[in-house]
């Protein structure tokens, strides 16, 4: 974690002098790529590399709204590139309910840890998972995603989504309790 | 299961394996950037507002500051302002009651010649219980349906910019001027400063909205919910007067008959669409002008968490009432 009135100045740029663009610049290199991270993982590479090139012409355009009192320019960021999801929301959807019938395999990352755990358990949670995410409002899954996949804190998922943090606070509970619910059924289930 | 951390790691290992981003994507990003840079170097399209305050974040001036015109393009109008805060042309008139577009590409408008709806009327007897110095202005933000549940209480000081103490489910905090857990001041966390700040003219205080929104998610929703946040903290009438005013001028927000509140008081509701989700409802007293309730009504069926289990469209949820009272020290009930 940085610190200190220089990192501010970079957390939280101002983007209305002459030297914008560089700024902006600077911001593209720094976040470009864990934002195609994100954003891939909500849809898929080729979507994320519109998305991400989006995000940025759209930070350019709207960078008289950027308030740095307000939140930090990575969670101006990921706000303006889940804006630009929603576009693509039934989609989304749809994939998450096929990587919850296609099954877990394609979800886990690591193989190894698959066998530590028993593949079998590890695969029927994860495919509940991906069930749940795709079932949940999708402001829910907004600030659960922000969090989880994009690294942001709750407090950071509330700067991106221009809502009140103890209403994000919210949505991420339910979220979670939504997917405990669901995980305790699917495990009684079997 | 029960951590929330076993939670998060769980969904942290959904499609964890996607490909990073390629060179060329990368590459290609940056130059459309770079070209859209070179396209329009200097121009800013919004005078910076924001930025201004950000650069004295103490300085809770009302726009607009220095420029000699701020010209607001948003919507289907244009606004120009003077720095006296008045405007010059006039932007269309009052539009459609339903704000334009779909939820997630909705600003605020520019502010109509006329009020939308008469939200203005539910200030016109808005009075202040007097609390003298030394005792605490108590309101107590009971949910209803709830019988377990503690309600929230908030104790105010007579000079509000002194200690407030608020405790809910969650514990006891204590903050100056209201501010309770946060560094930032504004809309979202109001503080005595602030409040003591905004402008008593509705219109002054829409402008004042439609510049400090953030251009996100429903605009007039939330300038709805931030209206509202100020009014559950029974904010001076003097303010309360204004704030109800500028509710007329927000699209979307509805003035209904008189009814009651879940506890029987007679109260007048006024309300808007939240995101297509919910919609909110505050329920007024109209010889007061304090919020004594409110609830939200799903608007869309939606899963309720249950396996198989569904809200329905059209339910209540998350209903809640108000009392007020004035106690001699933070922390007594009345």
């Amino acid at each position: 974690m940085t610190s200190g009135p220089g990192a501010d100045q970079h957390e939280r740029p101002d983007l209305t002098g002459a030297d914008a663009g560089t700024v902006l610049a600077g911001l593209y290199d720094a976040h470009a790529r864990p934002l195609h991270r994100y954003l891939s993982r909500r849809l898929d590479t080729e979507t994320a590399d519109d998305l991400v090139a989006e995000t940025f012409l759209a930070a350019w355009t709207g960078r008289a709204h950027y308030d740095p009192a307000r939140g930090t320019a990575r969670a101006w960021l990921y706000g303006i590139a889940t804006n630009l999801l929603r576009r693509h929301a039934r989609r989304e959807v749809r994939g998450l309910r096929a990587l919850a019938r296609d099954g877990g395999r394609a979800c886990i990352a690591d193989p190894l840890d698959a066998v530590a755990v028993d593949r079998a358990d590890a695969e029927g949670r994860l495919r509940a998972a991906a069930r749940t995410l795709a079932a949940l409002r999708r402001e829910e899954r907004d600030v659960l995603l922000l969090v989880a996949w994009a690294d942001l804190t709750p407090a950071e998922a509330a700067e991106a989504l221009d809502i009140h943090p103890r209403t994000a606070r919210t949505r991420l509970h339910r979220a979670r309790t939504t997917l405990r619910r669901k995980l305790r059924t699917q495990e009684t289930d079997r | 299961m029960t951590d929330d951390s076993e939670i998060d790691g769980l969904v942290r290992r959904l499609r964890a394996g996607r490909p990073e981003m390629s060179e060329p994507a990368f590459t290609e990003g940056r130059a459309r950037l770079l070209a859209a840079v070179d396209r329009a170097p200097g121009s800013l399209p919004e005078p910076p507002l924001a930025a201004r305050r950000a650069a004295r974040p103490t300085a809770r001036r009302l726009l607009p500051l220095a420029a000699a015109v701020a010209i607001a393009i948003l919507g289907g109008g244009v606004v120009v302002v003077s720095v006296t805060g008045e405007e010059i042309p006039v932007a269309p008139p009052a539009g459609p009651e339903q704000p334009a577009g779909p939820w997630y590409e909705r600003p605020l408008p520019a502010i109509p010649a006329e009020p939308r709806n008469d939200a203005g009327r539910l200030g016109e007897n808005a009075t202040d219980l007097v609390v003298a110095p030394g005792e605490y202005l108590y309101i107590e933000r009971r949910p209803r349906g709830r019988d377990t549940a503690e309600p929230a209480r908030t104790w105010i000081p007579a000079d509000r910019s002194g200690t407030w103490q608020r405790t809910t489910e969650d514990g006891t905090m204590f903050g100056d001027g209201g501010r309770f857990d946060t560094k930032v001041v504004g809309w979202w966390h109001p503080d005595a400063g602030f409040t003591a700040a905004l402008p008593r003219d509705p219109r002054a205080l829409y402008r004042q909205l439609v510049a400090d929104q953030w251009p996100r998610e429903d605009a007039p929703a939330a300038a709805f919910r931030k209206i509202a946040q100020l009014l559950a903290d029974a904010v001076p009438a003097d303010l309360r007067r204004a704030l109800f005013g500028t509710l007329g001028y927000l699209p979307g927000v509805a003035v209904g008959a008189e009814t009651t509140t879940g506890d029987g008081r007679t109260a007048v509701p006024i309300s808007i669409d939240d995101q297509g989700f919910h919609r909110i409802v505050l329920l007024v007293d109209p010889a007061t002008g304090l919020l004594v309730g409110g609830h939200q009504v799903q608007l869309v069926d939606a899963p309720s968490g249950r396996e198989g289990g569904l809200v329905p469209a059209g339910t209540i949820v998350g209903e809640w009432t108000a009392d007020y009272a004035v106690v001699g020290r933070m922390g007594d009930k009345p």
